[in-house]
C-alpha cells in the first residue's frame, strides 16, 4: 500500500469507528439542576457583594467626613486664638 | 462566520440573554451543547466518571464567566470546547490517568442496529484505534476527535485550537502519517 492509500485507509477507519457518545440522561438533568442552584447562589452572592461595597464606601465616606470636620474645627480654633 | 461553520451557529437572542445573567437562557445553551462537550471529553479521557466530572466543571466555569463572554471573539460552542480542552489538559497533567474507554457504558448514536457479535468486534476495533490515537501528542488527539467525533471542518477545528485553516490541514496530514507509523510499529511487535 502506498502512502496515499494508507492515508485513505486510516481516514476510512476513523470515519467508520469514531462516533459521538451520549451521556446518561440522569447525568444531563442532574447537572442542569445543579447549575440552576449554582446560578441562584451566584445571584445571592452578587447582592451580598453590593451590600459589602455599600458598607465599605459608607465607612470611607465617614472617615473623609470626620477628617474634614476635624480639620475645620482645628482651623476655627486656630483662627480664634 | 462562514456558512460551513455548521457546528457554531449561535442563537444570538438566547446568548445575549445568557450574557446578561438570564438563567433560563443559559439552560438552553446548556441543552444545546452538553452532549457535544461530554462526547469530546469522553474521548479525551476515556472514562465515564472523569467525562462527567469534567463536563460539569466546563459548564460551571461557563456559568461563572458567561457575563464576561465576548460574542465577537469566538462562537459560544467554540468557547466551551476551549474550556473543555483546558480542563482536559490539566487533567492529563495532574496525574497519570489510566485510559479505559469502557464502550459498553455508552449508546453509540450510529450503532444501535448492529448485532451483538458485530458490536463486540467494532468495540475491539475502537479500543485498538483509541489506544493508537492515545500515543499521539495532545494537539493531534484533539484534532482527530474534533474532526471525526464532532464532524468539524478544518476551519472550525482551527477556531477551537487557535490555528489557521491551513495550519490545521497541515497538522492533519502529519497526524495521519504519524498514526500510520504507530500502527506499523505496533504490528511489528
Amino acid at each position: 500500500m502506498n502512502t496515499k492509500q494508507n492515508a485513505l485507509y486510516i481516514e476510512e477507519q476513523l470515519k467508520s469507528l469514531l462516533h459521538p457518545v451520549v451521556p446518561e440522561e440522569d447525568f444531563v438533568s442532574n447537572l442542569q439542576d445543579r447549575l440552576r442552584k449554582k446560578a441562584a447562589i451566584a445571584i445571592e452572592r452578587k447582592d451580598y457583594l453590593v451590600l459589602i461595597l455599600l458598607v465599605f464606601s459608607g465607612l470611607i465616606f465617614g472617615v473623609i467626613l470626620f477628617l474634614m470636620i476635624n480639620g475645620l474645627v482645628k482651623f476655627i480654633l486656630k483662627s480664634d486664638r | 462566520m462562514s456558512p460551513e461553520d455548521k457546528n457554531f451557529v449561535d442563537n444570538n437572542d438566547v446568548l445575549d440573554r445568557a450574557i446578561s445573567g438570564d438563567e433560563a437562557a443559559f439552560s438552553i445553551l446548556y441543552q444545546e451543547n452538553v452532549k457535544k462537550i461530554y462526547s469530546y471529553i469522553y474521548y479525551r479521557t476515556g472514562n465515564v466518571k472523569d467525562a462527567e466530572d469534567l463536563t460539569a466543571r466546563v459548564f460551571q466555569r461557563a456559568l461563572n464567566h458567561i457575563t464576561r463572554y465576548k460574542k465577537t471573539k469566538v462562537p459560544f460552542s467554540a468557547w466551551l470546547y476551549r474550556i473543555a480542552h483546558n480542563l482536559v489538559a490539566n487533567w492529563h497533567r495532574d496525574s497519570k490517568h489510566k485510559f479505559e474507554l469502557p464502550l459498553e457504558d455508552h449508546t453509540y448514536i450510529q450503532s444501535k442496529s448492529v448485532i451483538p457479535e458485530k458490536q463486540i468486534e467494532k468495540s475491539q476495533q475502537i479500543e485498538y484505534l483509541m489506544r493508537i490515537i492515545r500515543k499521539l501528542p495532545q494537539d493531534r488527539q484533539q484534532l482527530l476527535i474534533l474532526k471525526y467525533v464532532d464532524s468539524m471542518s478544518n476551519r472550525e477545528v482551527g477556531i477551537i485550537m487557535k490555528k489557521s485553516e491551513g495550519a490545521i490541514k497541515s497538522l492533519y496530514h502529519r497526524t495521519l502519517k504519524e498514526l500510520r507509523n504507530i500502527i506499523d510499529e505496533d504490528e511489528l511487535l
